[in-house]
């Protein structure tokens, strides 16, 4: 009573303070906004100072690191010793080894010329001005037309000769690609993630005069306490300012009322669980369950709080449930709260038996019921599919696209919410299948006949719906499944914790072929996607695209920076600008122009853009205007649009942006521009492949354009072009080309005057990007049941302190590192093999194009003077693209805009200086990469006119074609292997059941025979050691039998011998005595003695005494064998059962007692009644059971009470003969138990029977008659 | 009516009588969940019917939903695939559940106060319109360019673009 009280006061004291600080949080959110003036000019200030202190924190924490690094670079220099020749070589290791790889560092010599680098180095004036302005370690800040950088110079003495170290790290990226190549490297953009506001930073030791009141700017100073930056944010708005602390504050609220809703909860739970109406506390969890999901739901919990691609709803969302499962986190935590209720509602309530099986069910009945549940079953399933569909086609995720198993967070967490619906799918419908079942008598017989009816009725089902959830593979599959887990169950009679693995693996396997198939729908979908984003630029949407670029250069400080400050390199300002603006997003065949005030081209970037474009002509006034060119100077069906933008300050021109797009209706594909400046897309080609996807364009019935490997034959050409739309813009078409089949989405030109087909295709899944992607997921799967299932083992072990790994399990572990470790070498070192061929292959293929160049300018040297003339018509001739490096520069490149925008370096790589200028080698080949764009590039030593060149060749630009890439290795070897080991598995399974399953069954024999079971015969299949051991062991029973029987007979005629003695011996006591006093009156009577009449009495009391004596002897022997008297009285029955259980509480077995009821009365003999449950519980100990159950019925004027347990059953041959006397299994028994038992009860008007037997336990159902009051 | 029927069915059965409460009302519970499961995860908007409107009452009820920042006004006009860009990075084909969520994600970030149509073409083949979105973002007030148009399918006019940069 005292910990009760004292628990509520606990439980009070949280409420009371918990709907305080509710009422408390109401109270205040409204004070912010009735500040004074004066206040809020001080809080202004207060929040000012905070945002510069954490800017300059920051700023501080960036440049302490850099300085960390620059002294951790120096420190190695200085430390390595070598001779002069080989410092340049050595210093190029260093500064290109993985330390420092994220740098810019530069080692010029004492005459600033670069000596070592590991990325762009700058000219010798740039050096000098550098040293000139900031000195020697002193960090700073340098900006040029794509970057920032974080900069310091220092020296560095080497073999007494002064070299310079130049160490730069980028802090802001002035351009920005929409691509999963590019990572956005932002000061601005982290502070204000952090922060919460915007920020402007100049980058500049320039002193900044602020007029405008609105805004607050403070200044950056580095560790020598000079100014290297100013930053200058915008003053808050009273209206807005306190709106995020509200939000703030109303979010503690919601968790605050969470919390005080899970501490009632505890306290009704606390209060109800003692309650025996087993019910109340399940409906209370449900409720409880249902009430917490649906308010984590309404306060958005997680969601506001995770700031991450888990919460994000473009990766998944679906309006189910009115959005409850709006993101992948969303789902997830809906499956984690599905599983809770299903758990609770099936394993807790249903899992008792909720009809009577003993009632039989007419055939007519049970057909009905099979008709419903299987009708309810169709319909299930269709759920099921529909929500793997939602999974699939509601998600930007594509499940197969990436080859890696490493998946990212967003991913993983979907997998495991489709495991998680897959294994709730399966034990549902299992549960109903199961339901249906127990309709029937015959389980075996049944089951077979539903699985052929379900098989039946669900495809009459499919064939009626507009739209089948799945294919008939899908749904063959996972009927088949739930089949062989109800076959599991009922029939076999397996635990329920091994069914449940296999559940799990059932699941898996069933949810990711409705996975797979979806996923090539939404592939083939994604075929019409592409070919609508095709053609989805028009006229209108070109316009509205150049205008809303054109308001933007308009408000960009960026732009006018380049007029104002002027720039080194207008094409790389021109890339930063088209970068930043949705031309880049669209991929809008694009230009920007940037020209001065008299309309001379100062610098350009062109996307796709091939025009020439009279600029003269073309910008008139100075007004800000769109031009559209004349229809007769382009293509009949182009378009190509003009922007003009004049920048002016203090009404002097500066110059003009000038923003072209181009656009052909009638030929909407274009040549392939570099994938890093393409913007990716959500939503389209989701083929694994990339490669695969083929586009080709058709106008007037002739091929135009195509792009991809496809190779089709000029009928099957004329196929696509005169394909026959009917009334409609699109269809379908299926090809076979080089024995590959594709299918191919056709549109029509959206213009009824063009007649311009366009077709994408892509290769059918082959069964190698089948495998690929089940076993992808299914190893994903298999991980986290795997996980799941270590993590209940590890809980069980440290729960019993010990692992039990039966034999079967040793062979299976064994068979399987045989098997599969080679299995793994071999794979890895398959994989090894095909990448060093691929590489070797990229490397000779770029070197016949290389030798080609060389060739081809060696040969055209002689007869052209201009180097540059021969170069440039090597590209045109050869179709390759090329450049070419004099020293460390580069000269040429037929890709001259991507070096000239800045984005591909224009010095030679490093190492390649060191193998081919130090080292001597006349060629080289490196992986070098821009962003996290990654091509092999082949250098080429030549020399023309007797100097040396080197000709770089690379294959961005040049496409090899392998026959098998690595990443078709990756998803062939992971695919046909994982096959591999699962096959590996399922055989080591069976040999391992095969060898292990007679060490099983002599195990349990000899167990049986420890029990005093006799009649044990091991069935004999096996041959060699083993079958001896059968033999004998079958052998060793038949004797051991033998000898017991004759054993116990001999013991019983003993005992009986033994007693009949002890009887003879008690009655011969008073006999002698009589027979003395007999003859002692004989010889009286013969003597004629005058005593004669006392000898006759006495000895008349002598034989009467002698004669009670033998009547008590006989008395005390019938009382022996007589039953004992009944005390019939008024009983309280769930007192008995609990006593009867007590007594064994301490034992292995777990004994519960079920009841609807607090009591229970019954007429009944106290003792017997116990005696009688006794009885029972140690039968049932000895059938070798661990659990015992009571439940407590009531049916009319009966009292129904079921002993359940879990032992070894009762065979059907001796059920009938339990109940007679003398019948025992045991060999010490006298058979007296369960007669005594039904004899007694059979006496207080009750009865006892088995209900139900099976190998996996028994139930005997005891009624007896309820007490009148 | 499915429902009714299978209760039925369970009672004449007497199945129902032998059951306890509570198995009746979970089995109420479960039974009555069918539909909705069925239909839960299928994209609803090929079976949404939505009365013949012109390019003009699409236009206006965008106008609305922008204005407002409530997508509810106008996602019912949204195709399987639509392709939305918008100010905060998405950009790409959606479907209609998921651009209904990406919107609700983008108005809790980007808060419109005022949207207005500068052009309007609703009389073509290919309908458009374009206008400028005035919206705070991290305490500043800001505008970006909304461009969308319409396309025909069965009859119906449905937005297959829209773009807010």
């Amino acid at each position: 009573m005292k910990n009760q009280s004292s628990s509520f006061k606990i439980y009070l004291s949280l409420l009371i303070i918990l709907v305080l600080g509710i009422v408390f949080i109401e109270t205040i959110t409204p004070v912010g906004e009735n500040t004074s003036d004066e206040d809020w000019t001080q809080i202004v200030n207060e929040r000012n100072k905070s945002i510069s202190k954490l800017t300059r924190e920051k700023f501080a924490k960036t440049e302490a690191s850099f300085l960390d690094n620059q002294s951790k670079l120096k420190k190695i220099i200085k430390n390595f010793e070598t001779e002069k020749s080989s410092i340049q070589s050595e210093l190029i290791d260093i500064i290109n080894s993985d330390d420092f790889l994220e740098y810019n560092i530069t080692v010029t010599d004492s005459g600033l010329e670069p000596i070592a680098w590991n990325d762009q180095f700058f000219s010798n004036s740039f050096y000098e001005a550098g040293i000139k302005k900031y000195g020697f370690n002193n960090s700073h800040f340098f900006t040029n037309e794509l970057n920032t950088y974080l900069s310091i110079i220092d020296t560095v003495r080497l073999n007494n000769e002064v070299y310079y170290v130049f160490l730069s790290d980028i802090v802001e990226k002035h351009y920005l690609l929409k691509n999963r190549y590019f990572t956005h490297q932002s000061i601005k953009s982290e502070l204000t993630d952090e922060i919460g506001i915007e920020f402007e930073i100049i980058f500049s030791d320039k002193k900044i005069r602020m007029k405008d009141k609105s805004k607050f700017l403070f200044d950056i100073k580095n560790l020598q306490n000079k100014t290297i930056a100013t930053v200058i944010i915008e003053n808050p708005i009273k209206e807005f300012y306190f709106l995020p602390g509200y939000t703030v504050l109303k979010n503690i609220q919601k968790i605050i009322f969470l919390i005080l809703l899970l501490i009632i909860s505890l306290f009704i739970y606390h209060k109800i669980k003692s309650i025996s109406k087993f019910c109340v506390k399940e409906i209370f969890l449900i409720t409880l369950i249902l009430v917490f999901r649906i308010l984590l739901f309404v306060f958005e919990i997680p969601k506001q709080y995770i700031n991450s691609s888990l919460a994000d709803s473009s990766y998944f969302s679906s309006k189910f449930g009115f959005g409850i499962v709006s993101s992948p986190l969303e789902l997830f935590i809906t499956v984690l709260f599905a599983f809770g209720l299903i758990y609770i509602i099936f394993n807790k309530i249903i899992g008792i038996k909720n009809l009577d099986e003993k009632t039989n069910y007419s055939l007519l009945k049970s057909i009905l019921i099979t008709i419903i549940i299987s009708f309810v079953f169709c319909v299930f399933l269709r759920g099921f599919g529909a929500s793997v569909k939602s999974v699939v086609f509601d998600s930007t995720l594509q499940y197969f696209k990436d080859i890696s198993l490493l998946l990212g967070f967003p991913k993983t967490v979907m997998l495991f919410s489709l495991l998680g619906l897959g294994i709730l799918s399966v034990w549902i419908s299992a549960h109903f299948l199961g339901f249906n079942l127990k309709f029937f008598k015959d389980k075996k017989k049944s089951l077979l006949l539903l699985f052929l009816y379900y098989q039946f009725i669900s495809l009459l089902y499919d064939y009626s719906q507009l739209n089948p959830q799945g294919t008939d593979f899908t749904r063959i599959l996972y009927i088949t499944l739930v089949f062989v887990i109800v076959y599991l169950i009922e029939i076999k009679h397996f635990e329920i914790k091994t069914v449940f693995i296999y559940l799990c693996f059932f699941a898996s396997i069933t949810s990711i072929t409705h996975l797979i198939y979806f996923d090539h729908e939404l592939e083939l979908g994604s075929l019409k996607t592409k070919a609508i984003e095709l053609v989805r630029p028009d006229e209108d949407l070109l316009e509205h695209q150049l205008r809303s670029v054109m308001n933007q250069f308009g408000d960009d400080e960026q732009a006018y920076l380049i007029f104002g400050e002027g720039s080194s390199n207008y094409d790389a300002s021109a890339f930063s600008l088209w970068s930043n603006s949705l031309l880049h997003s669209e991929s809008v065949n694009s230009a920007i122009v940037i020209l001065d005030s008299s309309k001379t081209i100062l610098g350009e970037f062109k996307f796709k853009f091939d025009k020439e474009i009279d600029y003269e002509e073309l910008i008139i006034g100075n007004e800000e205007e769109i031009v559209v060119q004349e229809k007769d100077n382009i293509e009949e069906n182009s378009s190509l649009l003009h922007g003009i933008i004049p920048f002016e300050e203090n009404g002097r021109l500066l110059g003009y942006i000038v923003v072209s797009i181009f656009h052909d209706l009638t030929k909407v594909i274009s040549k392939d521009e570099l994938e890093l400046l393409m913007a990716d897309k959500v939503g389209l080609t989701s083929s694994s492949l990339k490669q695969n996807l083929n586009v080709l364009e058709f106008f007037d019935s002739r091929l135009i354009f195509s792009k991809g490997e496809i190779n089709l034959s000029n009928q099957q050409l004329d196929k696509i072009a005169n394909f026959n739309f009917e009334h409609k813009k699109e269809g379908w078409l299926n090809l076979s080309a080089d024995k590959k089949d594709y299918r191919f989405f056709l549109l029509r030109s959206p213009f009824a005057e063009y007649d311009n087909v366009l077709a994408v295709g892509l290769e059918e899944r082959n069964i190698t990007i089948n495998l690929f992607d089940f076993f992808k997921v299914f190893f994903i799967h298999t991980s986290i049941i795997t996980l799941f299932v270590g993590f209940y083992l590890l809980i069980l072990f440290i729960r019993n302190k010990e692992l039990k790994i039966t034999y079967k399990g040793q062979l299976l572990s064994a068979f399987l590192i045989i098997s599969i470790i080679p299995l793994i070498m071999l794979a890895f070192y398959f994989r090894t093999l095909t990448e060093e061929r691929n590489n070797s292959a990229i490397h000779y293929k770029l070197k016949k194009r290389a030798v080609s160049v060389d060739k081809y300018c060696t040969d055209n040297i002689k007869l052209e003077n201009d180097i540059y003339t021969v170069f440039n018509n090597a590209h045109f001739d050869l179709g390759i693209d090329f450049s070419i490096y004099k020293g460390k520069s580069l000269i040429f490149s037929s890709e001259a805009n991507y070096y000239q925008i800045g984005l591909f370096k224009d010095n030679l790589n490093a190492h390649v200086y060191k193998r081919l200028n130090i080292e001597g080698y006349r060629d080289d080949i490196e992986i070098e990469k821009v962003e996290d764009y990654k091509f092999n590039s082949f250098y080429y030593q030549t020399e023309l006119n007797s100097e040396k060149y080197i000709i770089k060749i690379n294959d961005t630009f040049n496409r090899i074609l392998l026959p098998m890439s690595d990443t078709e290795v990756d998803v062939f070897l992971f695919g046909s292997y994982s096959l591999a080991v699962l096959l590996v598995i399922i055989i080591s399974t069976v040999l391992a059941n095969q060898i292990s399953n007679p060490i099983k069954n002599i195990t349990a024999a000899t167990r049986d025979l420890a029990e005093g079971k006799m009649d044990i015969t091991l069935e004999n299949k096996s041959k060699g050691e083993i079958g001896e051991l059968i033999s004998g062991f079958n052998l060793m029973i038949k004797d051991l039998e033998k000898s017991r029987k004759e054993l116990a007979e001999i013991e019983r005629e003993s005992a009986w011998r033994e007693m009949a003695r002890q009887v003879a011996h008690e009655i011969k006591n008073p006999l002698t005595p009589m027979k003395l006093s007999v003859q002692q009156l004989i010889i009286a009577f013969n003597d004629k003695s005058p005593k004669f009449n006392d000898i006759f009495g006495k000895v008349s009391t002598t034989i009467i005494n002698q004669i009670d004596t033998l009547k008590n002897i006989a008395n005390e022997f019938s009382n022996f064998a007589r039953m004992p008297k009944l005390n019939i009285e008024k009983i309280e029955l769930i007192t008995v059962i609990n006593e009867s259980i007590n007594l064994y509480m301490d034992k292995i077995v777990t004994l519960t007692l079920t009841s609807n009821y607090n009591e229970a009365f019954v007429n009944a003999d106290l003792d017997q009644l116990k005696r009688a449950f006794i009885n029972l519980i140690r039968n049932a100990i000895q059938a070798r059971a661990n659990k015992v159950e009571f439940i407590l019925e009531k049916r009319e004027t009966l009292y129904y009470i079921y002993v359940k347990d879990n032992g070894k059953g009762i065979s059907e041959d001796i059920q009938h003969k339990i109940f007679d006397p003398d019948f025992t299994t045991k060999v010490e028994g006298m058979g007296l138990g369960l007669d005594m038992v039904k004899k007694f009860l059979n006496k207080v008007d009750g009865s006892i029977e088995i209900d139900e037997t099976s190998k996996s336990g028994t139930i005997f159902l005891i009624k007896l008659p309820i007490a009148n009051d | 009516m499915l429902f009714l029927f299978i209760l039925a069915i369970f009672i004449k059965l007497k199945i129902i009588r032998k059951m306890r409460i509570l198995y009746k009302i979970i089995l109420l519970l479960f039974i009555s969940q069918l539909n909705f499961a069925q239909v839960a995860g299928e994209d609803k908007s090929e079976l949404v019917q939505i009365k013949f409107e012109t390019a003009d009452t699409l236009f206006n009820k965008i106008k609305i939903g922008l204005t407002k920042g409530e997508i509810e006004k106008f996602n019912m006009y949204l195709d399987n695939k639509t392709y939305i860009s918008l100010s905060n990075g998405k950009m790409g084909y959606y479907s209609s559940n998921q651009i209904y969520y990406i919107f609700e994600d983008f108005f809790d970030s980007y808060k419109p106060f005022d949207f207005d149509y500068s052009t309007v073409r609703a009389g073509s083949q290919k309908p458009f319109a374009s206008g400028t979105l005035k919206y705070i973002n991290n305490g500043k007030h800001k505008a970006a360019k909304v461009f969308v148009s319409l396309i025909r399918i069965l009859g119906k006019w449905k937005i297959s673009q829209l773009t807010i940069n």
